[in-house]
């Protein structure tokens, strides 16, 4: 029973996280339509951000909170210097933001010289649970993980910004045509997919290494978990999160966590290949 | 359409070129041929054979991606080295050329340079490689088939047997063999948990310890294999938490070590278990924070901390050169053997012939910071000091300086089995 709890948790806490770094993506490619390939790379600036604050500060809270300003800044210039010309041309999109990723690691591997860094939790200790200790961060990671969640759809379906935001998705012509300032509309859209990239990064950088090429393995998975479950409502996401850090931890738990990927990834396809559209569509 | 071939047909037999042009028209094509020789001439040529020529030595280095804590080490030891002996003259009055290529953390990545640096660059030798995958693949797809003298610097599970393969790491019989009886006997360790990345260097490192403990009666309670570049071990961490081993061995590559101590770490698992391993060098333990990893062992063969004039000397010209925070672990220091194994095997065999050199290396026997480095014939690895050395609690030096070491083994002679193909 104990140990059923504690491997809940774990799957939870892997949601959690996974939800963080998909939540931008969601906004970017669910909202946008854009394929933005450099998603990785703001989640690693985020990460950064939080190293640069901390040596300079000595604080990793004020990084974290910096941190989404930071990106989310710099995600409405990309936005209004590249994506905005490209919005008509899905391939080319591609392109442009492969290479922005390229830039940005290669660009970062320059400043720092490829050096691993580090920086501590924020909270350290863990909670006793059922005669073992659970890290206290994860589950802080996990409340922040429900709380953007519920944030994002409030913002979606309870604000006037939320209502313009899905008038643009569901016709930007005539969303032009009533008055709506649709490239300002899409500007802020990715500034906002952007600094919640960089968040999770944020949030992430005490429990990872954190070094150029951290984005990488995060992408690929926030893709899977936005494409299945659905682009339609944030709670897709969660479900696809749910599925995706859920299945990898209960499954990794019984067998191992190489034949854990597989299994989560073989899924992911089937689901797929039912549902095309995704699992809430 | 019949009637335009015929026309171009007349075209051609009535052209009428003037003598003036027919000249200028010589000239050109004769000027370009012989353009076109000379330039083939010098492309295509192998190295002149006069003595006094540069030696080219290629490096292939992990200077991106999940290895690249791993990098600078060995590029300023290779660069160190290399400068030390173009300044006392070359080796046998020719200087060395280095050229580093980064492998990318990526086996494939590592066969395309190697095949580069054998193929374009025409270079002597190759020194380098990290990961075992990058080995593995460099040797069997690259170096071997083209008999190209291939030096690792780096400690591996072993298996690699061909005449123009040397080692100058250690091998399981020389890093953990001595190892696991030390824990056993100091630490009071009877049960362990093991976790590695899922490819050679760590299957074929924990066969190594398994078979320790078992000849030390003691037992494995866990072994597991994550995908490299994992960056959540809740599941392992968790496993590990309810087998309460004494020691938890990690064998995780480059970053994913890092990502994985903090996380043990993170689950409280420090206070229970002992994390000793082949793998907490100077540059894991360096990325945490200070106080986590005191208490902590490792056996390799070489550290910093080294008690002898020559290796104090040799880590303050390091510094001096690199940075006074400049670090390196064994792996970085291997490359330096790397290179003063090619330069005496040259200096023995008095030229640069590739067969000569090969038998004067399998002869050598020079110093090296980590003691005098002789090889052995049957195997071409080297004989080898294993330390092992405990973490001390953090204070105001430097984390290098916190390896603490305590057992010496001097000399061990290197025992490997041939394979065809990497372990796991």
């Amino acid at each position: 029973m104990q140990q059923a709890l504690i491997q809940v948790l774990n799957g939870l806490s892997l949601s959690g996280i996974l939800i963080l770094v998909a939540l931008g993506l969601w906004f970017i490619f669910g909202v946008l339509g854009v394929i933005n390939l450099a998603h990785g790379e703001l989640f690693m600036l985020g990460a950064y951000s939080v190293v640069v604050v901390y040596g300079l500060t000595g604080s990793v809270w004020l990084g974290m909170i910096l941190a989404p300003l930071v990106i989310g800044a710099l995600g409405i210039v990309i936005e209004v210097s590249v994506i905005k010309r490209l919005y008509e041309r899905p391939f080319d999109t591609l392109l442009a933001t492969w290479a922005l990723s390229i830039i940005a690691r290669e660009g970062v591997t320059l400043i720092t010289g490829g050096a691993f860094q580090g920086v501590p939790a924020p909270i350290s200790g863990t909670l006793d649970l059922a005669g073992a200790g659970y890290p206290l961060y994860r589950l802080v990671l996990l409340g922040f993980g429900v709380a953007s969640l519920v944030a994002a759809g409030a913002l979606l379906y309870r604000t006037r910004f939320g209502v313009r935001a899905r008038a643009v998705i569901a016709n930007r012509e005539i969303a032009g045509a009533l008055g709506i300032n649709v490239q300002l509309t899409d500007s802020v859209i990715f500034g906002l997919g952007a600094a919640l990239a960089g968040l999770a990064g944020a949030l992430m950088s005490p429990l990872v290494t954190i070094a150029p090429s951290m984005g990488l393995p995060f992408v690929a998975l926030s893709f899977l978990v936005v494409i299945l479950g659905g682009l339609r409502s944030v709670w897709g996401l969660a479900l696809g999160a749910v599925i995706m850090g859920g299945g990898q931890a209960l499954i990794g738990f019984f067998t191992s966590p190489v034949i854990a990927q597989i299994v989560v990834f073989a899924i992911a396809i089937l689901v797929l290949r039912f549902r095309p559209r995704g699992l809430l569509a | 359409m019949a009637d335009s071939l015929i026309d171009l047909q007349y075209e051609f037999r009535h052209q009428y070129v003037s003598r003036r042009e027919f000249i200028r028209r010589a000239t050109a094509l004769g000027l370009s041929l012989s353009a076109a020789i000379v330039f083939l001439e010098s492309c295509g040529s192998s190295q002149p054979t006069t003595p006094g020529r540069a030696i080219k030595m290629g490096a292939l280095v992990p200077l991106t991606g999940f290895l690249a804590v791993l990098g600078p080490a060995m590029k300023n030891n290779a660069q160190m080295a290399v400068d030390d002996v173009n300044g006392h003259g070359g080796v046998i009055g020719s200087q060395i050329q280095l050229l580093f290529e980064d492998t990318a953390s990526d086996p494939n990545t590592a066969v395309q340079k190697a095949k580069k640096l054998i193929n374009d660059d025409k270079v002597d030798l190759i020194i380098g490689t990290l990961s075992s995958a990058e080995r593995w693949a460099v040797a069997l797809s690259a170096t071997n088939p083209a008999k190209a003298i291939f030096i690792n610097p780096t400690y591996y599970e072993g298996g690699i047997c061909n005449r123009y393969f040397f080692n100058v790491g250690a091998v399981p019989n020389q890093q953990i063999e001595p190892f696991i009886p030390w824990l056993m006997e100091n630490k009071k360790a009877k049960t362990f948990f093991l976790g590695g990345s899922d490819y050679a260097w760590p299957h074929g490192s924990f066969a190594a310890v398994k078979s320790a403990v078992a000849k030390g009666n003691g037992q494995i309670v866990g072994e597991e294999y994550s995908p490299l570049g994992s960056t959540d071990f809740s599941g392992t961490l968790r496993k590990m938490q309810a087998a309460k081993a004494d020691i938890v061995y990690p064998l995780y590559a480059g970053g994913d070590g890092i990502t994985f101590l903090k996380q043990f770490v993170s689950f409280g698992l420090h206070k229970t278990s002992l994390a000793a391993s082949t793998a907490l060098s100077e540059l894991i333990i360096g990325a945490l924070p200070l106080q986590d990893s005191t208490g902590w062992v490792a056996s390799f063969e070489y550290f910093m901390t080294i008690d002898t004039p020559e290796n104090k000397d040799f880590v303050q010209r390091y510094q001096a050169k690199f940075g006074s925070d400049a670090i390196m672990d064994s792996i970085g220091e291997g490359m330096r053997t790397c290179v003063e194994l090619y330069v005496n095997g040259v200096q023995k065999a008095g030229s640069l012939d590739k067969e000569k050199v090969v038998d004067g290396m399998k002869a050598a026997q020079y110093a090296d910071p980590k003691g005098t480095i002789h090889i052995d014939g049957s195997s071409q690895c080297a004989y080898l000091n294993d330390y092992i050395a405990v973490v001390a609690p953090p204070g105001t030096a430097p984390a290098w300086q916190r390896f603490q070491i305590v057992k010496t083994f001097t000399d061990v002679k290197p025992v490997q089995a041939c394979l065809a193909r990497p372990p796991g």
